[in-house]
């Protein structure tokens, strides 16, 4: 770290701001935080060493063993002795009680800094951020100034108008560190201001002054706590600085800087003397640093993370490790032909969670997709739909693990397979889209680029006919004017456009199976129509096999074949569509069509499912659906429930064969 | 491109002006007067109004502080209040010093920074990982002039591999140059190499999760051509926001680092301005070092409009 | 149009955002994101406002919580001018309307419990004491479906749905006569998205609440509503009653609007298909609207006449309006 940077620690930029939530968990589950905070392995010697310095800056006349100024020219620039633990310096004064005296200047220090850090930047940033405007383009206009001046010239030039000495030093210091919790106070405001809570509360009629106490300055505490520590490390590393120029402690006072001014001096004949005070300053600094990082990392990302992430609430190690009986190789699976472009069968996946229990997001989960056949897989939001799909891919997301019989891809077995191989098999095999088409082109390159890339390196191309191609394939997808678009960045196409661009680049080397993950979830419906229509289109001339992922039945019912519909991770029925439709067995897809709004007229209630989806680690041991099934009895939730596969239309309900269900309308 | 230099050049003017005038205006509040400082103590009243009247302190606070910009639009800085030097000549004599150095450490911050960054991201909770993040902690809190003596002690006196001090210029001889620059840089370059580590490697994690990356896999390309290029040019994003800011950080860094290596660059320059008070050469370094500044920002905002289509002027 | 008088009359209203100029863009870009939007809602009643993204549905409500300032035009509330209060609307009329928006999610504050989000209203209007705030926040999550052992508990402990009945719930704190239902089940599950249009539906009944209903889309606003506005580019292009418009939409666009939406049934959506594919063209940028009738440019019967000047609205009987030349004269016939 180098001295006097109003920005120095990773904290700086305002962007890496713990997410919204992270105050609620400091300020709020004080327990949990305590918990992560003092689970991290460095805490407990940073607090020792922060701790060290407080005692030995407050007691230092009662702690160090001479006085700091004692000078004896008798014994000078002695290494480590009984006497003088540390040894003493060039006028033989004892280093270790300069040590401790040293530390009493850094708490002077910091306390004068960041008060005025603090006391100036942080109000001016809450105020300038929440009123925008010409005041924030005044005062932010000279904060850049300042800040594109090297900090140590700002503290000169502020030193030379106030004068040498420790507090002035430490004025200047805090004008300038001012500017760091200046811009991240207004930088949160202004992100704050923006978020739909605070709309909310002005709906409701709350002013200004309320908006910012109750709902904007609990939220932008953590952050602003996380740049405090990193701050006074700073700090630390400015004031030893300055005063190792002799702009702020003057000699003969003790403080670290100082004393490296004299080790600096006598480094050729006794080195020695750099090293306790420069430890002691990289020590103190270090320990700061990491309580920093851990205040930081311990008040995590409250809100998505244990919304979808939260582990068991009760122990589940029987229920909901997949244990289900008998494997699934010894069932008969009916319907399977053998030149399928997917076959999947029995694939389970488990993440890691935070209890050490591995939690199961999909279990048991088979399925196959013929050549030329669009199978539908269903279901509502975490029910391992795009698991399932990543896992064909064998790109499960990062600590997850996917474990399965067989998935075959045009008859090779890809969970058996070395990563070379797997990676052979993408995009020739077996290629994706996904929801969002303008995240899943990459933003820095020409979308031609992009897709004559692939081609070059799956096909062999040479740059110009992969080039030519690339145009080829973006007419094919109905691109106008391809030529040209070519040449345009992902972020000048519309949504509809990305998502054609994206399929092209799928289809580049005509794959046999293309997985498509809600690809039409993030269009406008005129658009949904256009996309689902060129899909048809393309897969009738490649005869592509397609494995169709989505919520809506109606885009079910529009595009696919058959279809599989999940719940709680495992697959509740599968049929033909027409037949899944008319007929279904399930009462999860019963509730499902029920709901659909065009079912039902005004003034009639939609028919709805009560209750919430289990999150993955609360699902019941029996039949998942049971809490919510109307037709629920004790023999559902007695063990778990195997699907029947005798039948052409499998269902995953013991009362499938007894009960009568409605169909859509 | 073009566009966006020229955007980026004109809006770097108003900065320019609104730095000079802080300076002008705070220098202007030094206590006592100069004109007493540069004829010394024993001199008559007469002297002194003769050197305030030369000075031009007797003018109206804007009409110093347009004489002095008009003149320094026209490239002259002024006259140092003490030995009646060129400020201009005197700063431009010694900006080639700080400013080899300073870019000796950039260089040493990128190699180090990006690289163990790069590693770390690539096995996140890795050993590699571990190794990387803990050597960026302890980097980032060692202060630059005690690594500068340590290193001197280890290197220049006991070893003996470089000197210990002095500056030789690259026009003289590109190998002593080397010599005396690598310690200095390596001293001054470790905190900009720790940050630039931790940044390109939460930026590297965060990119490996999006979705493009997720899509070029699925497409099979190899997990090294996603990362080294479809995931490095986006991560960069971060990382030269962060470097334009280092290399300020850097350039006033050297000015402390000079003092250990008796390098007399800009440093040595500015803190004997400051000691006498000499308000014209305070000013010239100042506002030469921001140009200098400014013109790095301008470079990192053309790579950042290479890096990032969205921010090019359409 | 109808007897009772309306509760929210929104006439002729135009919403322009513009972009800060800078010294390289001296001519501000503005974006017209409402151009001359009126509508009436009747105490009581639904009114349904549907349209692609972009279309300028979200700025209207947010014009009407006074949230966005308007260019020109009036939305009068039980006959005030809200536009007139430039934002600052007394307590009286921002207790009378309230809203819910899409996301539940950011919509509560991640750091407040729920009873202080409920009740926070309840602080800012009413002086309660702590027994009375506590049974009125109680009674609160009660109408919405939730108990009191969720008072003391933060927004991330729920589902979406959940979040929603609590976003609901704050909306419905103060009595109020309006509510502007902003996408509020677009980001929901479909098993859920149900549940809370049934519970909008009940308060409705129950507290005889106005709604807009901002949504985009079709089936469950024609489900919802009583009447139904279309919104294109910024402006209303067809309104009427929502079982009839649904039943024969007249204007080209809300043609294509239910041509594009595929039905849950494998069977009937074959049918439909089997009518040939039909390109819907792209939604222009709004930067750039195109002259004369906003639709022109994806429309299968534009012709000169539809380039020249906007299309008025014209009457087609039974409380319907449409803004096509198709209809212009006395031609009442809805064309197909
Ligand atoms: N990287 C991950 N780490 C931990 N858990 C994960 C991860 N990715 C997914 N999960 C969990 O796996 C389960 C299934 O997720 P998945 O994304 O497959 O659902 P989905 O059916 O595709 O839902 P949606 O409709 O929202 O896309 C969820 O409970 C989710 O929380
Ligand atoms: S097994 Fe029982 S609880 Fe489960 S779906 Fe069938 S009837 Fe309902
Ligand atoms: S006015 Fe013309 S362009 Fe517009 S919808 Fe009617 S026919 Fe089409
Ligand atoms: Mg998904």
């Amino acid at each position: 770290m180098t001295l006097v940077s109003p920005d120095s620690g990773p904290g700086a930029p305002p962007a890496s701001r713990p997410g919204a939530g992270a105050a609620s968990d400091l300020l709020g589950s004080r327990q949990r935080f305590a918990r992560r905070f003092f689970a991290k392995r460095a805490v407990i010697p940073a607090s020792l060493i922060v701790l060290a310095v407080l005692v030995a800056g407050i007691f230092a006349p009662w702690l160090a063993p001479y006085d700091p100024l004692d000078q004896s020219l008798l014994d000078t620039m002695q290494g480590p002795s009984w006497e003088h633990w540390l040894g003493t310096d060039d006028l033989g004064r004892d280093v270790l009680s300069r040590l401790i005296f040293g530390a009493r200047i850094v708490l002077i220090a910091v306390a004068q800094a960041m008060t005025v850090a603090v006391v100036i930047g942080v109000p001016i940033g809450l105020f300038i951020g929440y009123m925008g405007g010409w005041w924030d383009r005044i005062v932010m206009r000279v904060v850049e100034a300042v800040i594109s001046v090297p900090g140590i010239m700002v503290v000169i030039v502020i030193i030379t108008v106030l004068g040498t000495g420790l507090t002035k030093a430490m004025i200047a210091l805090g004008l300038l560190f001012s500017t760091a919790f200046l811009r991240l106070a207004r930088g949160l405001v202004i992100a704050e201001r923006e978020e739909l809570y605070v709309r909310a509360a002005r709906v409701v009629g709350a002013g200004t002054g309320r908006i910012v106490r109750k709902q904007i300055l609990p939220n932008i505490a953590a952050p602003l706590i996380v740049q405090f520590t990193l701050t006074t490390a700073a700090v630390l590393l400015a004031e030893a600085g300055l005063s190792f120029l002799g702009l702020a402690v003057q000699p003969p006072d003790a403080s670290w800087g100082t004393m490296l001014t004299t080790a600096s001096r006598f480094i050729n004949l006794h080195p020695w003397l750099a090293l306790p005070p420069g430890i002691a300053i990289a020590l103190v600094v270090l320990a700061v640093n990491l309580l920093g990082d851990a205040i930081r990392d311990s008040i995590g990302r409250g809100v998505g993370e244990t919304a979808t992430l939260r582990p068991a609430a009760r122990d589940f190690s029987a229920a909901g490790t997949g244990a289900d009986g008998a494997p699934a190789s010894q069932r008969e699976r009916t319907g399977v032909p053998s030149d399928a472009a997917l076959v999947i069968s029995s694939l389970d996946v488990q993440f890691p969670s935070p209890r050490g229990v591995p939690l199961t997001v999909v279990s048991d989960v088979s399925l196959h997709v013929r050549p030329g056949e669009t199978l539908g897989l269903v279901g509502e939001s975490g029910c391992g739909k795009s698991v399932t799909a990543m896992a064909v891919l064998g790109l499960v997301p990062e600590p997850g693990a996917a474990t399965a019989e067989a998935i075959l891809v045009g008859g090779q077995d890809v969970a058996a397979m070395s990563r070379r191989d797997l990676q052979h098999i993408r995009g020739t095999q077996a290629a994706a889209i996904f929801q969002d088409p303008t995240t899943s082109l990459n933003p820095a390159f020409r979308i031609g680029d992009q897709l004559s890339e692939i081609l070059r390196i799956k096909r062999g191309m040479t740059r110009k006919a992969s080039r030519r191609r690339a145009v080829e394939l973006l007419e094919m997808v109905g691109i106008p004017d391809a030529a040209a678009r070519a040449r345009a960045f992902p972020h000048e196409l519309s949504g509809g456009m990305a998502q054609r661009v994206a399929i092209a680049r799928a289809l580049s080397c005509e794959p046999k199976l293309l997985i498509a993950d809600e690809p039409t979830t993030a269009l406008d419906v005129t658009v949904q129509a256009e996309v689902l229509a060129l899909l048809r289109d393309l897969q009738r001339e490649l005869g592509m096999g397609m494995l169709f992922i989505t919520h809506d039945l109606a885009v079910v019912a529009d595009i696919c074949d058959r279809a599989a519909v999940m719940y709680a991770g495992e697959i509740v029925e599968e049929a033909e569509v027409t037949e899944l439709f008319a007929n279904p067995r399930h009462p999860y897809t019963e509730g499902l069509l029920g709901a659909v709004p065009q079912a039902a007229h005004r003034g009639t209630a939609l028919r709805a499912i009560p209750g919430v989806v289990p999150q993955p680690g609360e699902w019941p041991t029996g039949c998942r659906f049971a809490p919510r099934c109307p037709y629920s009895t004790t023999q559902c939730t007695a063990a778990p429930v195997e699907i029947d596969v005798q039948h052409a239309h499998q269902a995953r309900c013991v009362r499938a064969a007894e009960l009568t269900l409605d169909g859509a309308e | 491109m073009l566009k966006l230099a020229a955007q980026r050049l004109v809006a770097l003017v108003p900065l320019l002006f609104i730095v000079s005038l802080l300076t002008f205006s705070i220098t202007d509040l030094l206590p006592g007067n100069p004109a007493e400082l540069i004829v010394g103590d024993d001199a008559t009243q007469e002297q002194v109004d003769l050197v305030h009247e030369r000075l031009g302190l007797d003018q109206p606070w804007p009409q110093r502080y347009w004489d002095w910009l008009t003149n320094a639009l026209g490239g002259d800085l002024g006259t140092s209040f003490f030995n009646s030097v060129e400020v201009t000549d005197a700063v431009l004599l010694r900006l080639p010093v700080t400013l080899s150095l300073t870019l000796a450490a950039v260089v040493v911050a990128l190699f180090i920074g990006i690289g163990a960054g790069l590693i770390a991201a690539l096995r996140p909770g890795g050993w590699t990982d571990r190794a990387a993040t803990a050597g960026a902690t302890v980097g980032q809190a060692l202060p630059n002039f005690w690594l500068a003596l340590i290193l001197a002690v280890v290197f220049a006196v006991k070893i003996r591999w470089f000197p210990a001090t002095g500056y030789t210029p690259l026009t003289e001889s590109p190998g002593a140059w080397l010599r005396s620059i690598t310690l200095p840089a390596i001293a001054l370059g470790v905190g900009a190499a720790a940050i630039l580590a931790r940044q390109t490697r939460s930026a590297m994690v965060g990119v490996l999760q999006t979705d493009y990356v997720r899509a070029a896999r699925a497409q099979g390309l190899s997990a090294r051509r996603v990362v080294l290029k479809h995931a490095l040019k986006n991560a960069m994003l971060p990382v030269v926001t962060v470097l334009a800011f280092q290399v300020t950080v850097l350039l006033g860094g050297a000015i402390i680092v000079e003092q250990v290596f008796a390098v007399n660059g800009l440093g040595s320059l500015a803190v004997t301005a400051v000691r006498r008070q000499d308000v014209p050469l305070v000013q010239g370094v100042v506002i030469i070092s921001v140009i200098v500044v400014v013109l790095v920002q301008l470079a990192t905002d053309l790579l950042y409009g290479y890096l990032n289509p969205k921010a090019r002027p359409s | 149009m109808s007897s009772t008088e309306p509760l929210l009359a929104v006439g002729d209203l135009f919403v322009t955002y513009r972009s800060p100029r800078s010294l390289f863009h001296l001519a501000a870009v503005d974006i017209h994101a409402v151009n001359g939007v009126s509508f009436d809602i009747v105490q009581g009643q639904t009114l349904g406002l549907v349209g692609e993204s972009g279309s300028g549905k979200s700025s209207t409500g947010n014009t009407i919580l006074g949230m966005v300032q308007a260019e020109s035009g009036s939305v009068r509330f039980d006959g005030i001018d809200l536009t007139e209060l430039e934002g600052k609307y007394p307590p009286e009329i921002r207790r009378d309307i309230q809203a819910v928006f899409q996301d539940p999610a950011s919509s509560l504050n991640p750091s407040m419990v729920i009873a202080d989000i409920v009740g926070e209203p309840l602080d800012i209007h009413k002086n309660l004491d702590k027994a009375a705030r506590l049974a009125a926040c109680e009674e609160l999550l009660e109408l919405v479906g939730l108990s009191r052992e969720h008072l003391e508990r933060k927004p991330h402990e729920f589902s979406g749905g959940q979040r929603q009945r609590i976003a609901i719930a704050r909306a419905l704190a103060l009595r109020p006569r309006l509510l502007i239902l902003d996408e509020p089940v677009s980001a929901l599950d479909v098993s859920t998205q149900s549940q809370v249009i049934n519970l909008l539906e009940e308060l409705q009944e129950q507290l005889g609440l106005t709604y807009l209903l901002i949504a985009h889309d079709l089936a469950v606003v024609h489900h919802a509503s009583d009447r139904i506005a279309v919104m294109y580019l910024g402006s209303i292009v067809e309104e009427g009653p929502a079982e009839e418009l649904y039943a024969e939409p007249a204007h080209p666009y809300t043609q294509a609007l239910l041509a594009a939406v595929p039905v849950a049934n494998p069977v009937r959506q074959r049918e439909r298909r089997s009518g040939g594919r039909r390109s819907y063209g792209e939604i222009p940028s709004p930067l750039n609207l195109p002259s004369g009738c906003p639709y022109r440019t994806r429309c299968p019967h534009a012709h000169d006449a539809c380039m020249e000047e906007r299309p008025p609205m014209f009457d087609l009987g039974n409380d319907r309006r449409v803004a096509c030349v198709l209809y212009a004269g006395d031609s009442k016939e809805i064309i197909r």
